[in-house]
């Protein structure tokens, strides 16, 4: 019964029993018995105060917390925790976007239990795709980065403590997320796409698309938001498709869009 | 009452829990041994994980893992851990430490990606830097000589790292992953036509990239003040050369056709140096005032591929990047929160500008830089006992080198509430405004009104809406609207608005302590307008408009009943996801048409059954089937050259139904 720490986020298939508590005497030792089993734990660490007070020193003097969590505020709630993890990859974490929209560490984590980071459900897209809905359908579209089969999660792109970056990204930049993985992307080269070289979110939509590679829309429309030029008659006519528009339409010809190092590469083909 | 009964029982429990005599180092073993069948090959199921071919395949893991006794006088503990050994997805990690005093870690993983399945092309010689093409071929023929393949890339990751506890505030930690992604990608070579006479090929390109990433750091944390000073490298290495020969497949008679080969630049070999530190103060409980200073280095001298007259032997490309970020928040009154910062992100690019003649044109290169200054000022008041107002305003200022605008300035209002003062509720909304606007522009190519999304004049509007409610103490639910609207009006020519709005709901059910049950679904929609105009070459050059209507609909529910609680659950799950584009265009004086619909349809439904055999040993038996097809005019029924100018790959868009039944036997010991 230890999930029901927040009843009001469920989880898929794993918040099962939002507020229902079971006999809650016949299962304490076994909710005590996790926490031993957990970091928190360890008497030789001495940065745990739990092996001196054991649950008063996080459910407090009275065990105020122990019950009815939801009437306690985040700052109440978070107290015992940022008293030792204000600190390393959770530094950033007051004035962060989920610090200031009140939420509690107990929203994403469970301390009486043996997952990983002690999150409240088995993979990380569960426990944030609880609130970032959108994120989560993202994910379902036929071009997406492999989280929902488990090869990425959501902190290898972002730290949801707060970061320096933009969107608690774990790079200073979008980019620098980015190349972390793409590194030939990041140039310099000789001749850059400037859009490219600002933001790949200018292009990309990262958690998921319908229009490969995770783009966010299909060319040539995605081209003509901001080039007509030369090609500017190009998908005119949905019945007059030729080789601008089929395959992979301008990127038939300027595949080196991100940049490249061709003298010739004036207009990204070489 | 009851609440003090159980608290006294926990604390009891505690207690006794903690002075048990001190027990031996505790070691828990698992290994998992599973057999699979896929009856057909798949292409979205197992793209990832490696299972995507007819046949059989192995599921094997273990997870060996032990550590001290709370109460010992050591905190050490390891974990050894491998998953999908029988797959190309394998991934082997070991941590092991000392809680307090230091940690390490290694990991060896497998990331396959399967591009594409059962292509065909004509270029043959993948791997040797140099792509042919059979002599006696030519465009009309490429049917004929056709080679088979999937296209697919590999990555293959390592990685090792430790931290050490210097004392009770200075820490130091390092790690190296190295990372080698083999394999084959897509790519259109043009062969350097003019743009009159555009003809190009689809193109199987070897990639075989080597990127290597160094981090290390020292960190002081103390109760009040914490910082951080560290340094990371990044290394990209191209394995295969400058470059790769091309021949040209549009032609007609390939028996010369390596004498006409093109030369495509391979992605150049680049570093990437990084200082970077941080410092937070924290103060009366809820203060704190930070800073962080990030300064890069980028570097990229490659040779070219070519010599040309003007441009020196390679590239000699050097970026400095610069951020610095100024942050403080706190509790002014007890009812009032407030946050503000200050950021500053600077891409210096010190390459040379180069200006050199080329087929006797003079070209000018255009190395790109930027700044950005960012102010944001947060403000969140509780005007109830557990209702927030909450007001936002956020000032972007951007400035660009070679760019049609040389500033864009954004201003975003936000406006929100969160509640959680109605029983069983809870609401949070959000209303946002922002107005894009910048310096003139300046188009260095017609046509002139003509404006680049990003750059353009651009107001926002913005709602969110997340609600959760108990119905009962046993359902759930959870809805969410998320709609954008982006309108670009004053652009005459380029994209005019684009609306984003997204429905979601999440449901989960509990009937009986022994079921559970959950749903959610998910509608969204993109709809953008944008406009053109013929090129000036044209006599009498029309004015168009492009609509494009994107949705998708994600549909789930599952469940799973405990049969005999403990020893035998049963669950089940379906999932359908269904997308659509659809894109149509209207030309001034008519003309115009309505695209055929990109379509992907994928229902999967699932069904498992966990059995306890006994307390050591469990058995998993999983049947899932997928269907899953997709509808790209781009590429369906038109072959290798069936569209005019351009040789494509033979492929199609995927369509097939697959079952997929896999059992599993997890041993603990």
């Amino acid at each position: 019964w230890e999930m029901d720490a927040d009843p009001e986020r469920p989880i898929r298939g794993v918040d099962k029993i939002p507020e229902v508590v079971v006999d809650r005497t016949a299962q304490i030792e076994e909710h005590v018995q996790r926490i031993f089993n957990s970091p928190h734990a360890f008497t030789a660490d001495e940065r745990t105060p739990f092996s001196d007070e054991v649950c008063i020193t996080c459910h407090g003097r009275g065990m105020e917390t122990l019950f009815n969590i939801e009437k306690e505020t985040p700052e109440r709630l978070n107290e015992p925790c940022l008293s030792c993890h204000e600190e390393g990859a959770r530094s950033h974490w007051k004035g962060s976007t989920h610090e200031f929209a009140g939420l509690a560490c107990v929203n994403c984590h469970a301390m009486h239990n043996e997952r990983p980071e002690l999150l409240k459900a088995d993979t990380q897209m569960e426990v944030c795709g609880s609130c970032h809905l959108d994120r989560r359908s993202d994910f379902g579209k036929p071009s997406h980065h492999p989280v929902p089969e488990g090869i990425m999660q959501c902190t290898d792109c972002h730290n949801p403590h707060g970061t320096p970056g933009l969107r608690k990204l774990v790079g200073h930049t979008i980019n620098e997320t980015c190349f972390n993985c793409h590194a030939e992307k990041r140039g310099p080269f000789l001749w850059e796409h400037n859009p490219a070289r600002e933001s790949c979110v200018t292009c990309h939509n990262p958690h998921g698309s319908i229009h490969r590679p995770l783009l966010n829309a299909r060319a040539p429309t995605l081209c003509q938001q901001c080039h007509l030029g030369t090609h500017s008659d190009v998908g005119l006519s949905g019945a007059g498709m030729d080789f601008r528009v089929q395959g992979r339409s301008c990127l038939n010809c300027h595949s080196q869009i991100h940049g490249t190092n061709h003298p010739r590469g004036r207009v990204f083909r070489e | 009452d009851e609440d003090d009964e159980v608290r006294e029982a926990a604390q009891e429990a505690a207690t006794v829990i903690a002075n048990r005599p001190g027990m031996e180092h505790k070691v828990k073993r698992e290994v998992r041994v599973g057999l699979g069948y896929l009856d057909d090959d798949s292409f979205r199921l197992g793209r990832f994980t490696g299972v995507n071919e007819e046949g059989w395949f192995l599921d094997l893991g273990f997870r060996f893992e032990g550590q001290d006794a709370h109460n010992s006088e050591s905190a050490r503990y390891w974990e050894l851990e491998g998953r999908n050994l029988g797959l190309d997805s394998r991934r082997l990690s070991l941590e092991a430490g000392d809680q307090g005093r230091y940690s390490s870690f290694f990991y060896y993983r497998e990331i396959p990606n399967t591009l594409y399945r059962d292509v065909g092309t004509p270029y043959r010689g993948s791997g040797s830097g140099r792509l042919r093409l059979p002599a006696e071929g030519g465009r009309a023929t490429a049917e004929g000589f056709l080679q088979g393949r999937d296209l697919s890339t590999s990555r293959q990751g390592v990685g090792v790292g430790g931290r050490v506890n210097l004392d009770s505030r200075w820490r130091a930690s390092t790690a190296v992953h190295y990372e080698r992604k083999e394999g084959t990608i897509i790519r259109g070579v043009n062969n350097n036509h003019l743009w009159t006479q555009e003809r190009s090929a689809l193109v199987p390109v070897p990639v075989d990239y080597e990127t290597t990433r160094f981090e290390a750091d020292v960190t002081y944390d103390a109760d009040e003040l914490q910082g951080r000073l560290g340094y990371q490298l990044s290394v990209f290495s191209q394995r295969d050369g400058r470059s790769l020969e091309v021949p040209d497949a549009t032609r007609l008679d390939w028996s010369d056709a390596g004498d006409n080969a093109g030369t495509v630049s391979l992605e150049p070999d680049n570093q990437f140096h990084q200082v970077t530190g941080s410092l937070g103060y924290s103060f009366a409980d809820t203060g704190r005032v930070g800073a962080d200073l990030a300064l890069g280095h980028m570097t990229q001298d490659e040779r070219f591929v070519e010599d040309v007259a003007g441009l020196p032997a390679s590239l000699d490309g050097r970026i400095n990047t610069t951020l610095v970020n100024l942050r403080a928040s706190g509790r002014p009154h007890p009812r009032l929160n407030l946050r503000a910062g200050y950021r500053y992100d600077d891409r210096d690019n010190r390459t040379d500008v180069y200006e050199y003649e080329i087929d006797n044109l003079i070209r000018s290169t255009r190395p790109v830089s930027y700044t950005q200054d960012r102010y944001h000022l947060d403000a969140s008041y509780r005007v109830h006992d557990r209702t927030h107002l909450s007001l936002g305003v956020v000032r972007d200022e951007n400035e660009r080198t070679f760019s049609d605008r040389k500033r864009t300035d954004e201003t975003a209002y936000r406006i929100g509430i969160r509640s959680r003062a109605l029983p069983r509720t809870s609401l949070n909304m959000e209303l946002g405004h922002a107005e894009q606007r910048g310096s003139q522009y300046e188009r260095q190519t017609a046509p002139e009104e003509l404006r680049q999304y990003y750059l353009a004049d651009r107001d926002r509007r913005s709602a969110n809406l997340y609600a959760s409610f108990h119905i009962t103490d046993r359902i759930q639910v959870t809805p969410r609207v998320q709609w954008i609207d982006d309108d670009y009006t004053r652009s005459e020519l380029g994209l005019q608005q684009a609306e984003r709005q997204v429905w979601a709901v999440d449901l989960s059910w509990v009937p009986t302590d022994r079921i559970t049950a959950y749903g959610f679904y998910a509608y969204e929609n993109t709809e953008a307008r944008q406009a053109g105009r013929e090129a000036l070459a044209f006599a009498a050059p029309r004015n168009w408009r492009s609509d494009r209507d994107d949705e998708s609909v994600t549909l789930g529910v599952g469940g799973e009943y405990d049969l005999r609680p403990d020893r035998f659950t049963l669950g089940a799950e379906v999932l359908h996801i269904e997308t659509s584009g659809r894109m149509r265009t209207l030309v001034e004086g008519g003309g115009g048409g309505v695209y055929p619909s990109l379509e992907s349809r994928l229902t999967q439904v699932s069904l498992y059954g966990d059995y306890k055999v006994s307390e050591n040993l469990d058995f998993r038996l999983r049947y899932m089937v997928e269907r899953y097809q997709e509808k790209d005019w781009g590429i369906d029924g038109v072959g290798v050259t069936g569209v005019g100018n351009l040789v494509l790959l033979d492929q199609d868009s995927p369509d097939y139904t697959t079952h997929l039944i896999a059992g599993a036997l997890r041993y603990r010991f």
